[in-house]
């Protein structure tokens, strides 16, 4: 098992990318269009996330940590409420796990780690959550 | 021993348990096991001077001067006030998070008597200075010796990015 912290990191966005192309697949870019462009943003920030930290990972002489065959969804995938909800969850569980790599690294990563938590915090307004004091810090 | 990594939630939750076994996993790390990315505090000797006395002093000056502009532009424009406490409550959250208990303002930092060319004037200024503020956090984040405060300002740099797109305008969302 690799100790480089990037790798929890990695393993958050590998389950983040899974879970909004199934929320995006599901909604009706017509009729809740600002809910899908918001779930295919979020899908190509989580991607080029995914990329970068497994060509990190690689370049450092790391083995980037595989994705899962599947990760659980929610049932009712069709109900916008639904998939708002579940796209919340991503980015708040995102938040923390950056809040996680903020504290456990340093220099170019810490600074890395701290732009991605600020951008799902902003991100998780887009799904319907509320501004908090400490976006991202454990409860 | 640092804090473990946050748990998977149900979504992330590979139907292997893959996910939340790496994570629970990774929580077994420690600064020690990490050095080419340096380390946590919460692991590390605590130095006889806090390393981060002289960095902590400039988060709570600048919030304090944050705060203070809050205050001066919700009395200088009681239409904004509403539109502003949720700010001014942001910043006495964070202050009070950093452990500043002081409720008047800063000397030198105070915006008291500062002129607007009118509301639009003043909340474009606001945003401006709660902007640089979030930089500024996300840059203190950076140079800070402990992990946990690291963690603590960037948390405080994305509050502000959020109240910043409540608010609307340049460096928010809505």
């Amino acid at each position: 098992m690799s100790t480089d912290p990037r790798q929890a990191a990695l393993a958050a966005e590998h389950a983040a990318v899974y879970v909004y192309a199934a929320l995006a697949a599901q909604t009706d870019p017509v009729a809740d269009a600002a809910l899908r462009t918001g779930l295919s943003d979020a899908y190509g920030t989580h991607r080029g996330r995914r990329d970068l930290l497994t060509r990190d990972l690689a370049d450092a002489g790391e083995t980037p940590v595989a994705a899962a065959p599947a990760y659980d969804l929610p049932e009712r995938l069709g109900d916008p409420a639904v998939v708002r909800r579940c796209a919340l969850g991503v980015e708040e569980a995102c938040a923390e796990t950056y809040g996680w790599l903020v504290a456990h690294t340093t220099a170019a990563t810490r600074r890395w780690a701290v732009a991605a938590l600020v951008d799902a915090a902003r991100r998780a307004l887009v799904f319907g959550g509320v501004p908090q004091d400490l976006p991202g810090r454990p409860a | 021993m640092p804090a473990p990594p946050p748990s998977a939630p149900a979504w992330a939750t590979s139907r292997r348990g893959a996910v939340a076994a790496l994570l629970v996993a990774s929580g077994t790390l420690s600064a020690c096991d990490v050095p080419l990315l340096g380390g946590s505090s919460t692991t590390s000797r605590r130095p006889a001077a806090d390393p981060d006395t002289a960095l902590v002093a400039r988060v709570r000056f600048e919030l304090a001067g944050l705060a203070d502009l809050v205050a001066g532009v919700s009395a200088a424009y009681p239409d904004l006030a509403p539109r502003l406490s949720a700010l001014g409550d942001l910043h006495a959250a964070h202050r009070d998070a950093l452990g500043d208990t002081s409720t008047t303002p800063t000397p030198g930092a105070t915006s008291s008597g500062q002129a607007y060319a009118g509301p639009r004037a003043a909340l474009a200024t606001l945003r401006t200075r709660e902007l640089a503020g979030q930089h500024h956090l996300g840059d203190a984040a950076v140079a800070a010796a402990s992990g946990d405060l690291a963690r603590l300002l960037a948390c405080m740099a994305a509050g502000v990015a959020q109240a910043l797109a409540v608010l609307g305008g340049p460096g928010g969302a809505a």
